[in-house]
C-alpha cells in the first residue's frame, strides 16, 4: 500500500517529467511563491484546500490541474 | 522477402512512444478530517539550529510539527528566497495546515515533515536517497503527503 499524495507545483513542465500522482498548478505564481505572495493567508488556504481536494477526484494518475488565482497583489 | 522482420519499417508505420515509468498512484479513500497529513518539500526549508542546506545537497531535514514557523529558514541560491523569508507559508504551508486542522478540515498533522534542498544528483536521489526518504515518510504514518517545491 502506498500513501496518497498531491503536489503543488509552479513548474508544471518539470513536474510532469517526475510523474506526480496528482498535482495542482496555481497559476500565475512562480518559484519561491508556490502558494502566492507573502502574508496572504486566505489565498494560501484556498490553494492548499484546492490541492487537497484533488485527492477526492478519481482523476487519471499524473494529472496536473491548472487553476488561475488571478493577478498577484 | 521471408527474412524481412515485421518491425523493419516500424517508425514509419507507428509512432514510437517514449518509454515512461509508471506513475505511482495511491487512491485516497478516507475522509480528510480523519486523516494525518505530512508535508514533504524540496524548498530547502530548515529550522534555526539545524544545518543549512549546501549546494547540490542530498541530505534532508526533519521539521518538527510544533516548530515556530518564524524560526524556519530557506537556503538562498535555489530560488529567490525573498517571499519565503518573509512568510515561509509561500513554499511550506505549515501554518495553513494548522488552520485546516483547527477548522476541522484535516484530522491531524504528522509529528515531523521532510525537507530537502536542491540537487542535480538525480540518479543518486532516485536510486538511493529516495528509499531512505520513503522510509522516513512511512515512519510518520501519514494518510496524505502534500508535496511542495520552491
Amino acid at each position: 500500500m502506498g500513501i496518497a499524495s498531491v503536489l503543488i507545483t509552479v513548474s508544471p513542465d518539470e513536474s510532469e517529467q517526475a510523474g506526480p500522482s496528482r498535482a495542482l498548478y496555481p497559476k500565475p505564481f512562480t518559484v519561491g511563491q508556490s502558494l502566492g505572495p507573502p502574508h496572504q493567508a486566505a489565498l494560501q488556504l484556498r490553494i492548499i484546500s484546492d490541492a487537497l481536494d484533488l485527492l477526492k477526484n478519481p482523476g487519471e494518475p499524473g494529472t496536473i490541474v491548472t487553476k488561475d488565482y488571478g493577478p498577484t497583489a | 522477402m521471408g527474412g524481412e522482420t515485421a518491425h523493419a519499417n516500424l517508425p514509419s508505420q507507428m509512432p514510437i512512444q517514449i518509454a515512461r515509468a509508471c506513475i505511482p498512484y495511491t487512491p485516497f479513500k478516507r475522509d480528510l478530517n480523519g486523516s494525518r497529513v505530512a508535508l514533504v518539500t524540496t524548498a530547502g526549508v530548515y529550522a534555526e539550529g539545524m544545518e543549512p542546506f549546501t549546494d547540490n545537497d542530498l541530505s534532508f531535514r526533519k521539521i518538527p510539527s510544533d516548530v515556530d514557523t518564524g524560526e524556519l529558514r530557506v537556503v538562498a541560491g535555489h530560488y529567490d528566497p525573498t517571499s519565503a523569508a518573509a512568510d515561509i507559508n509561500c513554499v511550506f504551508p505549515l501554518d495553513r495546515l494548522r488552520d485546516l486542522v483547527s477548522n476541522g478540515v484535516v484530522g491531524k498533522i504528522s509529528d515531523f515533515h521532510i525537507s530537502m534542498g536542491l540537487t542535480t544528483q538525480l540518479r543518486k536521489l532516485k536510486e538511493d536517497v529516495s528509499w531512505t526518504l520513503a522510509e522516513e515518510v512511512a515512519r510518520l504514518r501519514p494518510d496524505v503527503v502534500l508535496l511542495t517545491g520552491g
